[in-house]
Parts: structure tokens; sequence; C-alpha cells
């Protein structure tokens, strides 16, 4: 226990060794540069706790722009799971119905989230814009990983159940359900991770003043490199929490799984 | 059976993708989206006096402020029927009628106020042959005004289009030749020491028409009164700069806090980018951006027929002269 | 699988369907286009007609499409080469030393999460030319490769790096010999997900301006002209290129590895 637990605090100084290693490169870059587009990591930290404490030149402060940002996201989230996980599971249980309309579903994933922006806004209308945008990123891992998993479900399970005469929604309620919910779970992650990062995009879509990707996009416009920092950071932060809480909790529930990839 | 599926996935994709049809034009307005560009503040400085005065509100109007990118993105939403008032650049609202959108101009907002920025080495307008120059995109005003200055002189100028702030970091760098921005940008590079202004709008194309007062045609038909009302609080930011030296050292400072420039800077800027008042659109310069528009393909051919017509729609002075006349 | 029977038959059927469904796709897109009578929903007529006319006149600026294609093509290869050089051999290693990869996670990790988009600021100060194009592909494609050869060489079976060690290989003998080839399939997998996100960065990458030639400029010009039918002309260029190598991809992944019982799309 004490070795496990000077194993973990040596892990964590390394980490932090690792982060000061970053800032002393960023603070040497800063020097060579000396231009008034790149920021110190001194100035980011005065324009952190500007964003704290005063907001922007709106009076916008750093969690309200977040909270924006992640009612965005969980609306196009939410939407991703609402289509994915049915869609995935139905083409799951037909596959031909997937192999035979693969040439208009699959291209779609290869298209930018930020080549939607300007039909979104002329076809779309105010918040249904942000989900549309968020669901076109996210969609796809979500509806992939069901797809796949329901295909993988162990044939002798369901070929048991249905020699003992059970009915076809039995089945996929009590034994395909269960056995594909660690792979859906684990798209469910990566989708929000996309979701999250669809956010700078999905905001390039005017007429609101706040959301992180706002702050960046807006920050830019106004040659404030400290606040695109403190935008990114606070971006890549809120991702990384939230993706570990999700693996943390995924381990949890699904103890019984052997391993649960990171990916 | 198998048939029906997929003419089912197929229609339940398409329905789930069109369902967000925009649902345009309330009968009864109460509150009004009035769209404005980041960092735009010396153009379309009544826009902010408006904001920061709280004008709208004294009109007994409601108002939902919606910052823009770029002129294109304004148009984009007042095309989905979201924005009903802006101010933005007469390019990119020429180009949205040329597309058949119905987009009226009810003010112009300020003239000039654009300058192309060049490295040392290009002395004359002549060198300026082969360059390459950074605008701040195809629907833009400012690179309307580069392909103006190349036919004029009969030069050939290579565009790159870039964000404005980007602009003076890919002049450091020698990857372009020069570039071509709005207030204050141009006059920040200036003062950084990247390179010197080689001309002004005002240079190319005196008078120009710049930035405009835009409203939807329906609104217009609709709604008159609550144009009128915008229109009351437009003019009112104009008379509160010209009110006194105070209000207008005011005025500069609000574009110092929004576009995070320094104020000798702005105070540059400002010096120009007029802004006639009673701001009436300057129509010889419209024509003759249209016409420009045209040539370069950026409004398709066959689309104008008839320019006079053409601005006739595109500009709507009605409640202009109605705020002045009832003025005196 | 059930195709599995008649396979030569199978797969025709499975063409002729996906033929089928386009076609259906098409009608119904005229149909709503044609009823809804928008100015900014094109029907597929319009588009077809902006794609001739941009292959023959091309775009506004008379640029083709060709050089677009070609342009944006080439970009990706790139930051997906970079991507690769970088994210095997580092993920081998930090496989290999999973200390290595725990002692830095609090800083690679979060970066993972960082937008392409957002990096274009810090992008334009630091880099020049080309190679700010090929680092927002890299991002991009680097941590699907990285981490899919990373968690691979991680479940590399246990037994089959004792064996040979009890009998005396070297380190590099087993990395070489046992390790690589073991992870090969993973890792092509990797990249096949990393060339996808490459392509799904092209627009991110093309917002850097300065260059007029690329289908992700070409849709932000045409996005200043409203100009719809343009804008979905370069959608469905770069959806059909990153679909017809993805599926370059799945083929080659099936016929190499064969062995491995189930290929994930994923």
């Amino acid at each position: 226990m004490t070795n496990n637990y000077a194993e973990k605090m040596k892990t964590m100084g390394l980490n932090f060794f690792t982060l000061a290693m970053v800032l002393v490169l960023w603070t040497l870059i800063a020097y060579w540069q000396k231009s008034p587009f790149f920021a110190t990591p001194y100035d980011i930290v005065l324009g952190f706790v500007q964003m704290v404490t005063v907001g922007d030149v709106e009076g916008y402060r750093l969690w309200s722009h977040m909270l924006h940002s992640l009612v965005r996201v969980s609306a196009g989230f939410a939407a991703a799971c609402l289509v994915g996980i049915p869609g995935g599971l139905l083409l799951g249980l037909y596959p031909k119905i997937y192999d035979r309309t693969r040439i208009l579903v699959e291209p779609i994933r290869f298209i930018s989230p930020i080549a939607w922006i300007p039909m979104a806004i002329v076809l779309l209308v105010g918040f249904s814009r942000y989900i549309f945008v968020i669901w076109v990123a996210s969609f796809f891992p979500i509806f992939v990983s069901t797809l796949w998993s329901v295909r993988q479900v162990n044939a002798v399970y369901v070929n048991v159940a249905r020699v003992a005469g059970a009915s076809r929604l039995f089945i996929i309620r009590k034994i395909i359900f269960p056995s594909i919910l660690p792979s859906v779970i684990g798209g469910m992650r990566i989708s929000l991770g996309i979701s999250w990062m669809c956010i700078v995009a999905a905001e390039m879509i005017g007429g609101q003043m706040v959301g992180i990707g706002r702050l960046i996009l807006k920050s830019a416009m106004v040659t404030r490199m400290d606040l695109v920092v403190v935008g990114m950071i606070s971006i890549g932060f809120v991702g990384y929490a939230t993706n570990e809480l999700i693996i943390f909790i995924e381990k949890r529930i699904f103890r019984w799984r052997a391993a649960v990839s990171i990916e | 059976m198998k048939k029906r599926w997929l003419l089912f996935t197929v229609v339940l994709s398409f329905v789930f993708v069109m369902g967000f049809q925009p649902t345009v034009g309330s009968a009864e307005m109460k509150k009004i989206h009035f769209g404005y560009l980041v960092a735009d503040q010396i153009h379309n400085f009544a826009s902010m006096i408006i904001k920061e005065k709280k004008l709208f509100k004294a009109e007994g109007l409601e108002v939902e402020w919606g910052e823009y990118l770029a002129g294109a993105y304004v148009m984009q939403h007042l095309a989905a029927g979201e924005v009903d008032f802006a101010t933005c650049g007469v390019i990119p609202t020429m180009i949205t009628r040329g597309r058949g959108v119905d987009v009226v101009v009810i003010a112009g907002s300020n003239t000039e106020g654009s300058s192309i920025i060049v490295k040392e080495s290009i002395k004359t307008v002549k060198d300026l042959d082969g360059a390459k120059i950074g605008t701040p995109g195809i629907g833009s005003i400012q690179d309307a005004m580069v392909d103006i200055v190349a036919r004029k002189h009969n030069i050939k100028i290579i565009h790159k289009h870039m964000s404005v702030p980007d602009m003076p970091i890919y002049l450091k760098k020698g990857e372009i030749d020069g570039f071509i921005a709005w207030s204050p940008h141009n006059t920040k590079a200036a003062a950084l020491g990247y390179g010197h202004i080689l001309l002004t709008s005002h240079d190319i194309l005196p008078g120009h028409q710049c930035c405009v007062l835009v409203t939807r045609g329906e609104l217009i038909r609709k709604e008159p009164e609550t144009v009128k009302k915008v229109m009351r609080a437009y003019m009112k930011a104009f008379q509160y700069e010209m009110a006194s030296k105070k209000n207008h050292d005011e005025t500069l400072e609000m574009v110092v806090k929004y576009t995070n420039a320094p104020k000798e800077v702005v105070v540059k800027a400002w010096a120009l980018t007029p802004h006639p008042y009673p701001p009436y659109l300057n129509i010889e310069s419209a024509k003759f951006q249209a016409e420009g528009l045209l040539k370069g393909g950026k409004i398709k051919r066959g689309v104008i027929t008839n320019m006079d017509k053409f601005i006739a729609q595109l500009y709507h002075p009605y409640f202009l002269l109605d705020y002045l006349r009832n003025m005196k | 699988m059930a195709n599995d029977k008649n396979a030569g038959s199978g797969k025709l059927g499975t063409f002729g369907y996906n033929a089928l469904a386009l076609s259906i796709f098409i009608l119904l897109w005229t149909i709503v286009s044609w009823i809804s009578e928008s100015l900014f929903l094109p029907t597929p007529w319009t588009v077809l007609k902006s794609f001739l006319d941009l292959c023959t006149y091309g775009d506004v600026e008379g640029i083709s499409l060709g050089m677009h294609i070609f342009k944006s093509t080439l970009r990706i290869f790139a930051g997906f080469v970079a991507a690769c050089i970088l994210g095997i051999p580092l993920g081998i290693l930090m496989g290999l030393y999973p200390r290595v990869y725990d002692s830095t996670k609090s800083v690679i990790e979060p970066i993972r999460f960082i937008p392409p988009v957002a990096w274009i600021p810090l992008v334009i100060v630091l880099l020049v030319g080309f190679s700010r194009y090929a680092f927002i592909i890299w991002l991009g494609a680097f941590f699907p490769i990285f981490i899919g050869t990373l968690l691979s060489v991680r479940s590399v079976n246990p037994t089959h790096i004792d064996v040979p060690r009890s009998f005396g290989a070297k380190r590099l003998y087993i990395i070489r010999k046992i390790v690589i080839p073991s992870t090969l399939p993973d890792i092509f997998t990797g990249m096949r997900v990393g060339m996808g996100i490459g392509w799904d960065c092209i627009m991110a990458a093309e917002m850097i301006g300065g260059e007029n030639e690329g289908l992700g400029v070409m849709i932000l010009k045409y996005a200043e002209l409203i100009r719809i039918e343009d804008i979905m002309v370069g959608m469905i260029v770069i959806g059909a290129i990153g679909f017809f190598i993805n599926e370059i991809f799945i083929f080659v992944e099936r016929r190499v590895f064969k062995w491995k019982e189930a290929i994930v799309i994923s």
C-alpha cells in the first residue's frame, strides 16, 4: 500500500516536472519571439486572472463562457447519442442496410464540421445550428462503435436464447443490450471528446457573445494572445478532466471486463 | 422488406437534417437582433455608441446584440432571417443582394477607412506589380479595392486571403509584400514598424462607400415603425459623437476598449475614416463597386441587367430622409 | 456475413444497392430542394453544373478544382507522414516504457482536447508557410496513431516476450521480431483513423490563410459569396476522397492482416 502511494507521488512529481519544463520552454520561445503576437506565461496568468475576476471586454467571465459552451456541447452530444445508439443498434442488427447504404453514410465522416457551417447558418436557425454542427462531428464514433459491438455479440448467446424460444425483443433487451453496453459507453466517451473539440468550429457561427470558442476567435481578432491561450488551456483541461472522469466510472462499472482502452 | 428499411433510413435521416428549416419573420416584433463586426468599432462607431449608451432602450426597443467575425457571416445570418439590422461593409451586402436575398441598405456608416500597408522596399504604386497583397477575403470591400488599384494602374497584384490581425505577422515574415486592412489594423501595423502606408482608400477611390446600416426588405414592409426607431437611435449615436470634443474623446476611449489598440493608433485611424453626416449612401461609388464585383465574377454575370435598378432596390433612404425631415 | 456463401454475386449486389441508395438520395434531395424553393438548397443538378464549371473554368479566381484537390492532398499527406514518423516510434517507446508516458501525461493528454482551429493564431506566429498546414494536420492525425501504437504495444502477449528472453534474446531482437509484427495491425488501423482525422482537419488547416488554393480555401471563398452549390461541390469532393482513401486502407488491411479475425472500423 505504502509502496503504491510512493509510486503515485513519484508519477505526480514527474508530471509536475514535465509541466515545469514546458513552461520554461514556453518562456524561452516568448523571449526569442519578442512579438506582440505571442504571450509569455506571465501574460497568460494575468489574462487568466482577468478572465476570472473581471471578464472580457463585454464583462463575461471565464465560467460563463464555459457554461454556454458546455450547454451547446451537451445538446449536440445528446443529439448524437439519440441518433447514434438506436441507429447503430438497428444497422448492427440488419448489417445489410449498413453495407448497402455505406456510400451515403461514410463520406460524411470526412467532411469537417467547419465545412458545414455556411449551410448550417443559412438553412437552420438559432440554437439548432450548434446542435447540428456538433452532432455532425460526434455522431460517427458513437454510431460506429455501437454498430460494431452489435455485430460482435457472441452468436452462441443469441442462438441459445433463440432455441429456448425467446422473442426478438427479449434477445435485444437481455442479451444484446448488456453485452454492447461497454463499447457503447466507450464510443460515447470518444464522441464527447470530439464534440468538445468542435466547440471552436461551432462557435464560428456568429451572433452570440459568449462561449469559450467565441473567446478564442474574438481574442485572436483583437490580438489578445494571452486570452487565446487561456481559452485553449481551459478547453484542453476540461476535455481531459471529463475524459478521465468517464474512464474512472467505466472502470468501476465494467470491472468484469479485462481491459478498458483509453482511446 | 429490406428495401423498405433502406428507404425508411434514408427518409428518416433526411427528415432529421431538414427538420430545422428556418422560421422566417414573426408577425409582431418586439425584440430586434442587431449584428456588428468584431473590432470594427472605428467604421461602425454608431452601433458601439448605441450599445454603450443604451439608445435602443430609449426608443423602447429590446435588442439582442450579435457579434460576427466578418461581413459574410452577418449576411449568411441575415439570409437565414435571424439578423434584423446590422452594420457591415457595402460589398458583402451587394454580393448578398446579387444572390437574390432581400437585403436593403437604409443608411451609410463611413466612407474610406482602409489602407494598403507595404514593406519598405515598395515605394510607388507601380512597385506593386506582381506583389503579394494580403486581403481579408474574397467577399470583402478591401479585396475589391485591390482589384480597383490593379485595374487603374494596369498591373497584376496577387491576392492572399487571410485574417486581418494576422496580416502584420505575414508581412514581417516576408510571406506577403503588403496588405490592405481596415482601421485600426492599418495604423496599428504602421505603428509596429512592420511597414508603411502606401495608399489610403482615399487615394484609391475618393469618398467611396465602406460600411452601411442594413436590414431585411421584409422589415421595411411589415415593421416600418421598428425601422424608424432603429434609424432614430442610429442618428442619435452620430449626433452624440459630434456634440462635443468630450463626447468625441469618450468615443475614442470606447474604441480603444473594444479594439485593444493604443490610443494614438486609434486617433490616427479615425483621421483616415470619415463619417459623413447625414449618412447618405454614396451612390456613385456603390455603382462603381457593384460593377467591379460583376467584372470579378463575385456577382454572377446576368444577375444585374440594369445597374440603376439594382442600386434603387438596394438603397432605401426613406427612413433616413424621414428622420431628417422631422428633425427640422 | 450472410453473403459469404456466394461472395461474388453478393459483392455485386452490395454495390448495386449502394448505387440504388445513392439514386434514391439524389431523388429525395431534388424533391426537397424543389419543394422548399430555398435559395440556399440547390438541386443536385445545380451542384453538378457548379462542379463542371469549377472543373472547366476554375473558381472565382480562375483556380481549377484539380489544383485545389492537389494542394489539399499534398498538405494532408505531409501532415500524415509527419504523424506516422513521430507517432509510431513514440508509441512503441512509451508502450515499452510506460513510466515515460505516465510522467508526461499531464502535458500530452490535455493537448489532445485542444481543437486544431484554436491553434491557428499560435501556428501563424511560430511557423512559416507550408509547415503551418502540416502542423495542423499532424495535430489531428498524431493522436490516433500514437495511442493506437501505445496501447497495442502494452497489450502484446507477455508470453511471446518472456519465451525468447529466457532463451537470451536481446531487447532489440524482441522489439524487431516480436513487438513490431504483433502491433502492426493496430498501427495500421491507427494510421487509417489518423488519415480520416487528417481529412477532417483540412478545413481547420486551410483557415490559416495566405494561400488561395485548397479545397478548404475554396469552401471558405464561396462561403463569403454565399454560393451554397459551390460549397457543396467542395464538401462532396472532400467526402469522396476521404471515403476512397479509407476504403483502400480497409482493403489493404483485409488483405495483409487476414490472420486477424476481425478488423474493427472506427
